[in-house]
């Protein structure tokens, strides 16, 4: 990320404005799914099996802590803001997939749009900042700290510029999985009916 | 090795461009995702395929690998994403505007 985030910058800023542009195009669509297959065998009435309701519970603070993990190990082996969001996404919406929509949005209410938005303005005011002390845009620093518990730790500057890809990546995931999973919510079966835009 | 990149290359191009001129829209956006990832596998290996190196020149270390192209091949990877995203969010739009997921927007509409 030291000497790639002109490039980084420039793919968030994509990712994100393919959301917002996905998020338009699912606002007003209504997508009936076929209420049997093409054998004329209905769905199975069971839409949160249990099994996994419990399992994606139980696993969700695990994920997190890997998806920390991976993005604290970004700067100097394979990790980084990026799949660290993939990660934290993809456990999010498995909570969204097992457990529904309605279950989820009580307990994680977050506004996606300014997240995203969030995340690319930490990321350009980390590469702002080394324009105030006179580099060029996007130069970085490191330096090594002593953490109590940890040990001997290297941040570097880097790491905030990581943390606004985060936080873009978790937005645009959540953005659009979330909305296109609001399609197919009006099977028989499905406990709670929402129907106003995930924001 | 360079055989067998290219090899696969061609593959990729290959189905990618066959599912591209089907009727439908799932067959022409998995063609248009091959089509992308076989571009971005063809300039990946512009830059010499080396294993083991590091993308600096060292005076005492006779390889390394040109970063050039792998740069330019995780942006294009990153944005191609972004864009097989929204093309399948396009296609599911167009299947609710129009009731058909033909390309033409009907069997006999020209």
């Amino acid at each position: 990320m030291d000497f790639r985030g002109f490039d980084t910058l420039g793919e968030i800023t994509v990712l994100a404005i393919a959301a917002l542009g996905i998020y338009a195009l699912l606002s007003d669509l209504v997508l009936r799914p076929p209420t049997a297959d093409a054998q004329g065998r209905i769905w199975a009435a069971d839409r949160h099996p249990l099994i996994l309701v419990e399992i994606s519970r139980a696993l969700l603070p695990l994920a997190l802590l890997v998806a920390v993990y991976l993005f604290l190990r970004g700067h100097n082996l394979p990790g980084g803001g990026f799949v660290a969001g993939l990660v934290t996404g993809v456990a999010f919406v498995l909570q969204y997939m097992a457990s529904g929509i309605g279950w989820s949005q009580q307990r994680l209410n977050l506004n996606y749009h300014p997240l995203m938005a969030t995340g690319l303005l930490v990321a350009v005011l980390t590469g702002l900042g080394s324009l105030l002390l006179g580099y060029p845009f996007l130069t970085s620093s490191f330096g090594h700290f002593h953490l109590p518990v940890i040990g001997e730790f290297e941040l570097a500057t880097a790491l905030a510029f990581d943390l606004g890809v985060y936080l873009t990546v978790v937005g645009v995931i959540l953005l659009i999985l979330v909305n296109l999973g609001r399609l197919s919510q009006d099977l028989p079966g499905q406990s709670t009916n929402v129907n106003e835009r995930i924001h | 090795m360079e055989a067998l990149v290219a090899a696969s290359i061609g593959i990729l191009v290959a189905c990618g461009v066959y599912l591209l001129l089907r009727a439908r829209t799932f067959p022409v956006i998995l063609g248009l995702t091959l089509l992308s990832y076989a571009v971005n596998l063809f300039l990946f290996v512009m830059g010499r395929l080396n294993t083991g190196q590091a993308p600096v020149i060292r005076p005492d270390h006779p390889g390394y690998t040109d970063p050039l192209p792998q740069a330019l091949v995780l942006t294009a990877i990153v944005i191609g994403f972004g864009m097989i995203a929204f093309l399948v969010v396009l296609a599911l739009r167009a299947r609710g505007e129009l009731g058909t997921d033909h390309v033409d927007g009907g069997e006999d509409r020209q």
